[in-house]
């Protein structure tokens, strides 16, 4: 299957022009790290995808398009159907922007303790909340959006970005070929967090592909109750259908306040406002890039620290 | 002969399903009701799924025709 942004995101001058908000999904920034990566053996180059970039704000665009015009495409979605899914917020609010610019209705499932900037985010976008047991967390939401569409198969159309295959097909076709062209084939090393695991196991398979000696490395908390929202501790967590266990080369494991230091440290040092989870994956990509004499490695950045202001964790 | 007059055109001839239904009913969307759009679309897939899929929706479909290598389609917006 062809990406479907290939044909309509780009002119001839790389610059992009949209008849529509989707049009402006993916083609992210790739963005080099030069001052936070000044200990680091000259030899290795660290580069991020500015994730931020996409219109609903987050990586999560990507797959919520897919999984939409995949249901628009099979006739599971039609008018009269409303969009459902749990998420801890990137998500949904790219559902949220997806069914305004369609027209469909979106029902969103999220534990009740998301932040402020989420909760008025979705209900500006016209979106139905429905809150699940915070202290259940994200499977707390899984467990109540499968209860809703088990009560209601005929009123909703369910994504299911936790087992729905065009999650990681989306970083497959969209996400893994900007990598390879913006490095120009040079990427050695793809470091991805895991929520759902969709942007690590279709970015992954894709740099494989085209060359595979390319390490795909995850990295995921080091705690089970922990502070990095998006990202999932798989040993004590519903594990997403799409997650292959053995299909990264290396599992990383990282601690919340590090996390968060690196966040701060991006802000002050690059200039670059990331959220939780971008602090963690720069924070394991740069404790990883001390073993190695060479190499040039990649990461995402799934979102902007401007999703998290509320939080007050920035000074 | 035709007669009828569109208010306005797409052309979804390098789209890709179902990105040919989404550009079409995202130009609809443009239109008011009883406006007419003429879609400039390629056979196969796009000439099946898109005047079905626009029909669903709820417009009428008022004429398609072969236009040298492509078709058009005449939809009136509900």
């Amino acid at each position: 299957m062809d990406s479907p942004l290939t044909k309509t995101n780009q002119t001839t001058l790389g610059i992009k022009r949209a008849d529509s908000v989707i049009d402006l999904i993916g083609n992210t920034p790739l963005i080099r790290l030069g001052k936070i990566t000044e200990h680091l053996n000259s030899d290795v180059e660290i580069y991020a995808k500015a994730e931020w970039f996409n219109p609903g704000g987050s990586v999560k665009d990507r797959p919520a398009l897919w999984m939409i015009l995949d249901g628009i495409r099979s006739g599971k979605l039609t008018k009269d159907k409303v969009i459902m899914d749990s998420s801890s917020g990137n998500t949904a609010i790219s559902y949220a922007m997806l069914g305004a610019a369609l027209g469909y209705r979106v029902e969103l499932v999220t534990p009740e303790n998301i932040n402020i900037e989420r909760k008025k985010t979705l209900e500006a976008f016209g979106s139905r909340i429905i809150y699940s047991n915070p202290l259940e967390g994200s499977d707390g939401a899984i467990k109540l959006a499968q209860k809703l569409r088990a009560e209601n198969p005929e009123k909703y159309f369910m994504p299911d970005q936790y087992n729905n295959p065009l999650n990681p097909i989306s970083h497959y076709e969209s996400t893994g070929p900007e990598i390879l062209q913006q490095t120009r084939g040079r990427v050695t090393h793809f470091l991805s967090g895991i929520g759902t695991s969709g942007t690590l196991m279709g970015t992954g398979k894709r740099l494989r592909e085209y060359n595979p000696n390319i390490k795909v490395i995850s990295i995921e908390p080091a705690e089970s109750l922990h502070g990095l929202e998006g990202l999932k501790h798989m040993a004590t967590s519903i594990v997403p259908g799409i997650f292959d266990p053995i299909f990264p080369d290396e599992r990383l494991y990282v601690p919340t306040e590090d996390s968060y230091r690196v966040m701060k440290e991006l802000l002050k040092m690059e200039g670059i406002f990331v959220g939780h989870s971008g602090g963690a994956v720069i924070h394991a990509t740069l404790e990883y890039a001390k073993r190695l004499d060479e190499g040039v490695l990649v990461t995402i950045l799934p979102d902007s620290g401007y999703r998290y202001l509320s939080g007050g964790i920035w000074w | 002969m035709n007669t009828i007059l569109a208010d306005q055109t797409i052309d979804i001839t390098k789209e890709i399903c179902p990105m040919t239904f989404v550009k079409t009913k995202l130009k609809l969307d443009t239109l008011r009701s009883g406006q007419i759009l003429e879609v400039i679309l390629r056979d196969g897939e796009p000439l099946t799924n898109v005047p079905r899929s626009v029909k669903e929706e709820g417009h009428r479909i008022l004429e398609i025709r072969q236009k040298g290598d492509f078709y058009t389609i005449l939809i009136e917006r509900r």
